[in-house]
């Protein structure tokens, strides 16, 4: 056998097992070297890929698309973007319509992220994302999918705005876009969709919704989470927020979902859920196996959100929650008073959380690259707790914002 | 195994006379008890003879050969009477040395974690100082080492060439990568545009 003295030569299993350990940007890199490169690293290149009408048609028309398609196991759907939304209501549903019944073609695809429009496209034409735009979305990818439907494991589903008034009257949305969307959304006679009838997805194990611009979940009592009907047996986590910071309240006792979810052990939630103490017990019934519960908050001016922990204690199952803690200026120390975690914990306590070990508490540092300090209360022997740093900022880490903030 | 266990009777049986003596000063001192412990087991110390690709026969402990699946598994098959050197066609004289001398140093490695493929230890790229030393070799023993892991099943080596190759490619340029592995750009101008655009289309 010849020697091989080149990276080309390798088998294409070992050199696979070698370009799996790049970064992205370095995998791109690579595959931007030469076309066999550019042949050997399509696979891992494209594990995870942004659909639009135009990736498809172009990859589609590649010599190695069977090797590309293969190796896809995440897929973003993005009508985003300005230009697309500028393009008016029927540009953003070709899009959709497209992309959704092109996910045939990936059979190995796990993860599927979906991003609705901003705010141009929806002002200019009076469409809103609402339940049964979703609804339409569904039944496409359970068209597409088939039987592999319940091989789909994750949902992102990013919806920048969703109606002020909910409901869009639909005559008035036909006229503005073409037939063959009006029935990709089930509006003809021959694809109307019936409410109890719709193909949720069947077998999540993790669902991201973020809603960043959320009046309709006012009124509506977070449809959104309909789409979870059918995971009831699968789902593993679940993450919910609005980018919007809400008042104390306004998420009401309108939190209407039947079912109950066993298996899920992970709640990421944004604050507002925190201060609606009916939403937190109905959650608790809905999920009664929640272990952790993460609770974020991009607006936090100060302080933590103590004051409304104890809102949590419908969730009998807890062993840890960890809550933002605003910036206070300083990080030498731990960025607030032992008495008053102790007393926040103290609250838990008493409220019969017998298996809670750990609150965590958060600090976000900086706006561009932040960086998040993480203080612990933990549970010691004999019920005592201790106050203590998690992964802790290094001296140099402190020092450097210590430094920009006196600028 | 054997060798440590060995070791550690040593220590125990002199801790009462002596203060910790080192390996080397135990080759020295002349009781017939240390001779005896000091001198390979039967068990695990028996040598074994391997015959590279250019018929050069070399010598290996059983144990450290063992570190190859390929070759544990050979044994295994043919049970413990194994006189004859095995044949290692794919693999010359000069990159087997290489090979051996790896596993001589690793040859008390703990096995690897059950959660072998976990995304952690598959993105990171750290390799420990002394496999990094012995990595610094031209590429064409690199590949070759490499390529005499993936035949000999030798996982641990294999991960850390692969390990080091992946650094090598690592915060370039595809313009310094194909100087450092000597590629040569066959894109046409239009291909290259063609690529950057794709390139969008794949993400993290």
């Amino acid at each position: 056998m010849a020697p091989p003295v080149h990276i080309l030569d390798l088998p294409v299993e070992v050199a696979f097992f070698i370009l799996d350990r790049l970064p992205h940007d370095c995998l791109v890199a690579f595959s931007s070297c030469s076309r066999q490169c550019r042949g050997l690293s399509l696979p891992l290149l494209f594990r995870s890929m942004a659909l639009s009408p135009e990736s498809i048609a172009h990859l589609e028309a590649k010599e190695d698309f069977e090797r590309l398609r293969l190796g896809v196991t995440e897929i973003s759907i993005n009508t985003y973007r300005q230009h697309i939304a500028d393009a008016g209501i029927d540009t953003v549903l070709d899009h959709l319509r497209i992309c959704l019944a092109a996910l045939t073609l990936f059979p190995h695809m796990k993860n599927l992220s979906i991003t609705l429009t901003r705010l141009s496209a929806i002002y200019a034409q009076t469409l809103q994302f609402d339940r049964w735009v979703l609804d339409g979305i569904f039944l496409a990818i359970s068209t597409s999918l088939g039987e592999r439907y319940s091989t789909l494991e994750h949902l992102s589903l990013n919806i920048p705005r969703v109606g002020d008034d909910f409901s869009t009257p639909v005559a008035r949305i036909k006229n503005h876009i073409s037939e063959v969307n009006q029935r990709f959304l089930g509006l003809t006679a021959d694809s109307k969709l019936v409410e109890d009838n719709i193909p949720y997805p069947p077998g999540l194990r993790t669902t991201t919704i973020n809603i960043d611009y959320d009046n309709a979940l006012h009124d509506s009592g977070l449809p959104y989470l309909n789409i979870l009907k059918l995971s009831s047996q699968t789902l593993e986590s679940l993450e919910i927020y609005s980018r919007m910071h809400r008042a104390l309240g306004m998420w009401t006792a309108t939190f209407q979902l039947d079912g109950t979810w066993p298996r899920v052990r992970n709640l990421l939630l944004c604050h507002s859920f925190l201060t609606n103490q009916d939403v937190l017990e109905q959650m608790a019934q809905r999920f009664p196996n929640v272990e952790e519960v993460e609770v974020i908050e991009r607006f936090l001016q100060r302080g933590p959100a103590t004051a409304s922990l104890h809102n949590l204690r419908a969730m009998k199952m807890l062993r840890q929650v960890t809550l933002p803690w605003a910036w206070e200026g300083t990080l030498s120390v731990v960025p607030m008073p032992l008495r008053d975690l102790e007393r926040a914990v103290d609250a838990f306590v008493s409220h019969g959380l017998q298996r809670l070990e750990r609150v965590v508490f958060t600090t976000r540092i900086g706006s561009e690259t932040p960086l998040v300090g993480k203080c612990a209360v933990q549970r010691e022997q004999m019920g005592r707790w201790s106050l203590r740093w998690v992964d802790p900022p290094s001296d140099d880490e402190i020092k450097a914002i210590s430094f920009s903030h006196s600028l | 195994m054997g060798l440590s266990a060995s070791r550690q009777i040593e220590t125990t049986a002199i801790s009462g006379h002596l203060a910790f003596p080192t390996t080397a000063q135990l080759h020295h001192i002349n009781l017939p008890v240390f001779r005896q412990l000091s001198t390979p087991t039967a068990v695990n110390m028996t040598n074994m003879k391997l015959l590279s690709s250019d018929n050069v026969e070399i010598s290996v402990e059983k144990d450290v050969a063992e570190r190859s699946v390929l070759i544990k598994n050979m044994l295994e098959d043919v049970g413990e009477t194994m006189d004859a050197p095995i044949p290692i066609p794919n693999v010359n004289e000069a990159v087997l040395r290489k090979v051996i001398e790896w596993c001589e140093h690793h040859r008390n490695d703990p096995p690897p974690p059950a959660d072998d493929d976990s995304d952690s230890r598959k993105k990171s790229t750290d390799i420990e100082e002394w496999d990094q030393k012995f990595m610094q070799v031209d590429q064409e023993m690199l590949f070759e080492i490499i390529l005499a892991a993936n035949y000999l099943d030798i996982k641990p080596l294999l991960d850390v060439g692969c390990k080091t190759v992946a650094n090598m490619i690592k915060g370039k340029s595809p313009e310094e990568i194909r100087k450092t592995f000597n590629i040569q750009n066959d894109f046409t101008p239009e291909e290259e545009d063609q690529i950057r655009r794709e390139n969008e289309w794949a993400e993290e």
